[in-house]
Parts: C-alpha cells; structure tokens; sequence
C-alpha cells in the first residue's frame, strides 16, 4: 500500500477515535464526570491536531505533480 | 422531431456537461476532503459539552430521607430523587444491604431496573446489565452507576452524596 493509502487509514482510525470520545464526553456529561470530560476533549483535540497535520500531509501526495 | 428522438436529446442533455473520468475523481477527493472535515468537527464538539460543564452548576447533595428500612421489603426497589430531581433507584439486596443508584444507565440515559431474579439492574433500551455494585457487566454501557451514599439512622435511610467513582 502507498502512502496515501496509509494517510486515509490514519485518517479513519482519527476520525473513528473522535466519534467514540464525543460518545464519551456525552454520556460524562450527563453524570457530572468533569473530569473524564477534560481528559477526553484534551485526547480529541491532539487528535484534531494529528488531522490537520495528516490533512496536509495527504494534500501534498494527492496534489503531487507526477515527473 | 419524433417524441423518441426528442428525449433522447433531452437526456443525453442532462449528461453531455459531464466527463465521467472527472466525475469519479473530483468526488473521491471530495469525499476525503469531508471526512477530514467531519474528525476535525467531531473532535471539537467535545469542546462546548466541557463549557457547558463549567457553566452549570451541580445539584445539591444535601442529606435527604427516603424510606424506612421495614418499608421496602429484601428484593424490592424503590425510586426516588436524588440528588435534587434526578432519578435514583434503592434496592434492598437479598443480603439485606441497602444500595442506591441514579437510575439512568450510563450509555444513553434510559432508566435502570432492579431484577430480583437475577440479582442485577437492567437497563432495558438496549440490555445493558449492571452487577447490583454498580460495576458494567453487559451490554453497550461502560462505565459504573454514579452511587447514592446511604446512611441508616433510627430505622431511617437517608441519601448523604454521591459518588461518581466508586471503584469495584
């Protein structure tokens, strides 16, 4: 597999990872577990990072001119 | 013209403007760019829940009398609020221990049931089976019942607080 491949399967396993903590963050919420909140929007920001990150990564192998 | 004819034209219209070839490629990257849109949009959705956790405040956990001991018989469940108008749910256990938990099932907030029989509180949504500690044992949910703390004085049980995290 190419690397494009490989930046799209980073790409499902972040995006798969967000859903499961906003599960998490939800069902927090309603018990008053602030503190498993913080640490799960903490891991899902990293995560946004890691997308923008992976985002541009991707961006330049899809947009790479051919020689 | 023929009416045949006619549609034809009409048809290969709707079509003529678009290169397949294009068509493919254009909404694959397309599709990519969305995902990464949609874990950016998910991952900060967690951001508003944890403001909105700041903001509000938690209701009281005062000390509050729910029933006498000789009211609720061994294996018998009792719903009452706590704290401030949440649901919770006391069970007296076939031991005669008193336990008490908020009776909404940790996974989507469907309410929670005692079962004699099995000895377990099931939440019926989506069968998701707690052990009567509080502890996850099937089914979607996975994190523990948020537990009433009792105190039993004079043949009266009171709630005294809550614990979020209470362990095994």
């Amino acid at each position: 597999m190419g690397r494009n491949g490989w930046s799209l399967i980073g790409l499902v396993v972040l995006l798969a990872t967000n859903m499961v903590l906003l599960q998490y963050t939800i069902e927090s919420y309603m018990v008053y577990d602030h503190a498993s909140m913080r640490l799960y929007m903490i891991i899902a920001v990293i995560n946004v990072g890691l997308i923008g990150l992976l985002y541009r990564y991707w961006k330049k192998i899809e947009y790479r001119t051919k020689e | 013209m023929s009416n045949e004819s006619k549609d034809r034209e009409r048809l290969s219209s709707l079509v003529d403007n678009l290169s397949r070839a294009d068509d493919v490629k254009l909404n694959r990257r397309a599709f990519i760019k969305s995902t990464f849109g949609a874990g950016i949009a998910l991952g900060l959705a967690t951001v508003p829940f944890n403001i909105a956790a700041f903001v509000r405040s938690e209701p009281r956990t005062d000390r509050q009398f729910i029933t006498t001991v000789d009211a609720l018989e061994r294996g018998k469940s009792l719903e009452f609020e706590y704290p401030g108008t949440e649901p919770s749910l006391l069970v007296h256990l076939k031991t005669g221990e008193f336990v008490a938990y908020n009776n909404k099932c940790t996974h989507l907030q469907c309410p929670v049931f005692y079962v004699e029989e099995e000895d377990v509180l099931l939440c019926p949504c989506h069968r998701g089976y707690f052990s009567v500690d509080g502890q996850p044992q099937s089914g979607p949910p996975q994190r523990e019942l948020p537990k009433i703390l009792l105190e039993i004085e004079n043949g009266k049980i009171f709630a005294v607080g809550r614990e979020i995290h209470h362990g095994a």
